[in-house]
């Protein structure tokens, strides 16, 4: 009976001490300069590494709204890693409905486009091993070496501390970034794209989200039965551009991480795609696509045609009577820089 | 406290900082926050010193049930240790205390007030357009601060009256389909205008 | 400090990208691992297959964990489901997994059902291993082997062993440990293959 009694106490006192080391936990108290220390002593790499594996393996669920170039756009996503793949939900919130549900291993990388509208999916297929080997991401030496990681405050986003982390571009080749890590995940809560004048031009935030907690796959499923709907795939094949006669060279600290042939708007085309770890650039060739002349009132992009909107910059070229286009997130000089650089040297 | 010969003999390896009896202590969990910190980093330098731990167990496990502690059980561990060495070294920047009950991410009262806070922070474009109309008819509260949070200029209005001509949609639609995987999460890969896909 | 906080503080270190700190937690969970597999999946080499699969899994996954639940309850939730697919892929169903078995795995029970998944070499190690731990009982002092029991059998915290004895905390310290240790030491010569082994 005393036992009982001196083990119940001991159990609320063991509670209540907890409950006092939980309260001054929530409140910062305790955390201070040694998180500081701990922010410190990571390396710049470190960091690099604990966020890309923090959006593929920590399991997530929340709203995110993206704003650029005057838009906004809300979307809930639900994200699952259940160790080997990882799952993923978008759902549009405003604007016509749409969902996109994305299966992602090491292997391989799937994204389904739901388009209740025309009762249509579009199957998206990256077979990772198709890409250059090695190159489906950049290191994070590669990164460094294009852009300064710097710590910056720590703040809060959904009501999460995070820790800033400032990406300052090392060339005029490309933009800046402002990050905003999650400290006990690594989840990335924030992203802000600047321009050369340090604006912000794009910005992707989580309003809302819960991490870490476990995810019932029925939240993964569409929300529409798709019984009846067409399938389409989009369709892609490796390709080797200088096979062709073409000469793609690659913009200043980007790298090659795809050549495909393709067909855009029902022209055949062959895409290359460079990236330095952060930013995307693709270059476009449509071989002897202007031999007749666009009718008249299409929509075909003119001349020399350079346009930005948000952190996307977009230039079309004429190279003989082939298309070129670029598109990419980097700076209009560096789209007009590579569309510029494209030679034909013709085949074998 | 006598000191059995096959005590002595098992004592040999143990370091100076971290005995077999204090391995026991930390197996039990009876150990201060401090002292156990220092023991873990003994025994994760040290692979003599993981033995013992690895001893320890086996013997509250033998006790428990002698077929789980006959199966083959160091060669299992060595297999996924050898595994876990193939592995990608997991990265986190630091783990959270267990704050049960007093941690939240979303309070559902709160979320509106968040997002809407959100969206204040953002410049909507000062030029009258018919996307910034109904953007703001949506979900924009009508008081508008032009300032974001961390950045001290306002959102970049940089061709914002102009979408890019619908023209670039196919390669946009391209573009962002081989954009692969970046630090930023690019999950604009899939928010994408409507007339993309 | 518990053995909660341990585990913490191990997921911390591995966190921080030290791998031989999750080697510490595979080998203090590897026993109920396997014990709540063979509920589940009656080959044992099967049963091994899950269970590697399973702690891969959880290293991987480790950013996920952060400390609301015990360390055992978010690996238990982690083995699970490749076992049921083990299951599906054997045309069998899994019973639905409730918190009666998770408080099930953490009680003191045998392997019993372990016994006839056993070759017969195995099974001599088992009754090898059997003899060796009730020789080791037989010759401990009472008050050692009542320590060992109440805290590995019964689950008993430190403090009330040392209630329940009427002794010094330290006095309990001391005898479950010696009592671990020649438990160790007669299983050694069964268990080891080499003398000096390496992790």
């Amino acid at each position: 009976m005393q036992a009982v009694a001196v083990r119940a106490n001991q159990k609320s006192a063991r509670l209540a001490h907890g409950l006092a080391t939980a309260l001054l936990v929530a409140t910062g108290a305790l955390s201070g300069s040694s998180v500081a220390q701990e922010s410190r002593a990571r390396t710049d790499v470190q960091w690099i590494q604990v966020v890309r594996q923090a959006a593929q393996r920590v399991n997530y669920q929340g709203t995110v709204v993206y704003q650029a170039g005057g838009e906004m756009r809300s979307s809930r996503i639900t994200h699952l890693f259940d160790g080997t793949n990882s799952h993923e939900r978008i759902q549009t919130l405003d604007g016509k409905a749409r969902e996109y549900i994305r299966r992602r291993s090491n292997a391989s990388d799937q994204v389904q486009c739901f388009i209740p509208e025309a009762r249509r999916i579009v199957i998206e297929e990256r077979n990772v091993e198709e890409s250059f080997p090695g190159l489906s991401s950049a290191s994070p030496e590669e990164i460094l070496e294009r852009y300064q990681l710097k710590l910056g405050e720590v703040e809060r986003v959904a009501g999460i501390e995070c820790q800033m982390l400032m990406l300052e571009p090392k060339d005029n080749a490309r933009y800046g970034y402002r990050l905003w890590v999650d400290r006990a995940s690594g989840l990335l809560l924030r992203a802000q794209t600047l321009n050369e004048r340090r604006e912000v031009i794009e910005q992707i935030a989580f309003t809302d989200v819960r991490i870490g907690e476990r995810i019932d796959r029925s939240k993964l499923r569409p929300a529409w039965s798709t019984e009846g709907w067409s399938v389409e795939r989009s369709d892609y094949r490796k390709a080797d551009l200088s096979q062709h006669g073409w000469l793609v060279p690659a913009p200043t600290g980007f790298r090659k991480t795809r050549e495909v042939a393709r067909r855009i708007a029902g022209s055949d085309a062959m895409q290359a795609v460079f990236s330095d770890g952060l930013a995307t650039v693709s270059v476009f060739i449509e071989p002897h696509s202007l031999l007749s002349a666009p009718a008249p009132g299409s929509q075909m992009p003119s001349g020399d045609a350079l346009q930005i909107h948000g952190p996307t910059s977009a230039f079309s070229r004429r190279v003989g009577d082939s298309l070129v286009t670029v598109v990419g997130e980097v700076p209009p000089s560096t789209v007009r820089a590579v569309a510029g650089s494209v030679e034909f040297r013709g085949t074998r | 406290m006598e000191q059995t010969a096959s005590n002595q003999g098992l004592n040999n390896r143990a370091s100076a900082t971290l005995t077999m009896e204090r391995i026991s202590v930390l197996l039990d969990g009876e150990m201060d926050r401090t002292e156990a910190a220092a023991a873990i980093a003994a025994l994760c330098a040290d692979p003599a010193l993981r033995r013992h731990w690895h001893e320890l167990h086996r013997a509250g496990d033998a006790l428990r049930s002698q077929e789980v502690a006959a199966g083959d059980a160091e060669d299992f561990c060595r297999r996924v240790a050898a595994a876990i060495a193939a592995e990608p070294t997991v990265l986190a920047p630091r783990a959270a205390k267990p704050v049960s009950g007093l941690r939240r991410y979303w309070a559902p009262g709160l979320a509106v007030a968040a997002s809407a806070a959100a969206v204040a922070l953002i410049a909507v474009p000062l030029m009258p357009t018919p996307e910034t109309v109904s953007i703001a008819k949506n979900s924009i509260p009508s008081q508008v601060a032009t300032v974001d949070v961390a950045a001290q200029k306002p959102l970049s209005t940089i061709a914002a009256a102009r979408g890019l001509n619908p023209s670039f949609s196919p390669y946009l639609a391209a573009h962002r389909e081989l954009i692969g995987n970046s630090v930023v999460p690019r999950a604009t890969v899939y928010l994408r205008s409507s007339e993309e896909r | 400090m518990t053995e909660r906080e341990i585990d913490q503080q191990l997921v911390e270190r591995v966190q921080r990208g030290d791998k031989a700190a999750f080697d510490l937690l595979v080998v203090k969970y590897q026993r109920k691992i396997f014990r709540l597999l063979s509920r589940l999946i009656r080959d044992s080499a099967e049963i091994e297959d899950v269970a590697q699969e399973a702690f891969v899994k959880a290293y991987r996954a480790l950013p996920n964990f952060r400390g609301d639940s015990a360390f055992y309850t978010w690996l238990y939730r982690i083995a699970i489901d490749p076992a049921k697919n083990y299951l599906v892929s054997q045309g069998r169903r899994a019973p639905r997994s409730t918190q009666a078995d998770i408080e099930d795995a953490e009680t003191f029970d045998d392997g019993d059902h372990l016994r006839d998944l056993n070759t017969p070499d195995s099974m001599l190690v088992t009754k090898q291993v059997g003899e060796a731990v009730n020789r080791a009982i037989d010759q401990l002092p009472e008050d050692l082997r009542t320590a060992i029991v109440l805290r590995e059998l019964e689950g008993l915290s430190y403090e009330e062993i040392a209630e329940s004895m009427q002794c010094p905390i330290g006095t309990v310290r001391s005898r479950i440990f010696r009592a671990r240790e020649a438990i160790a030491l007669e299983l050694r010569p069964i268990l080891d293959i080499a003398k000096d082994k390496r992790w």
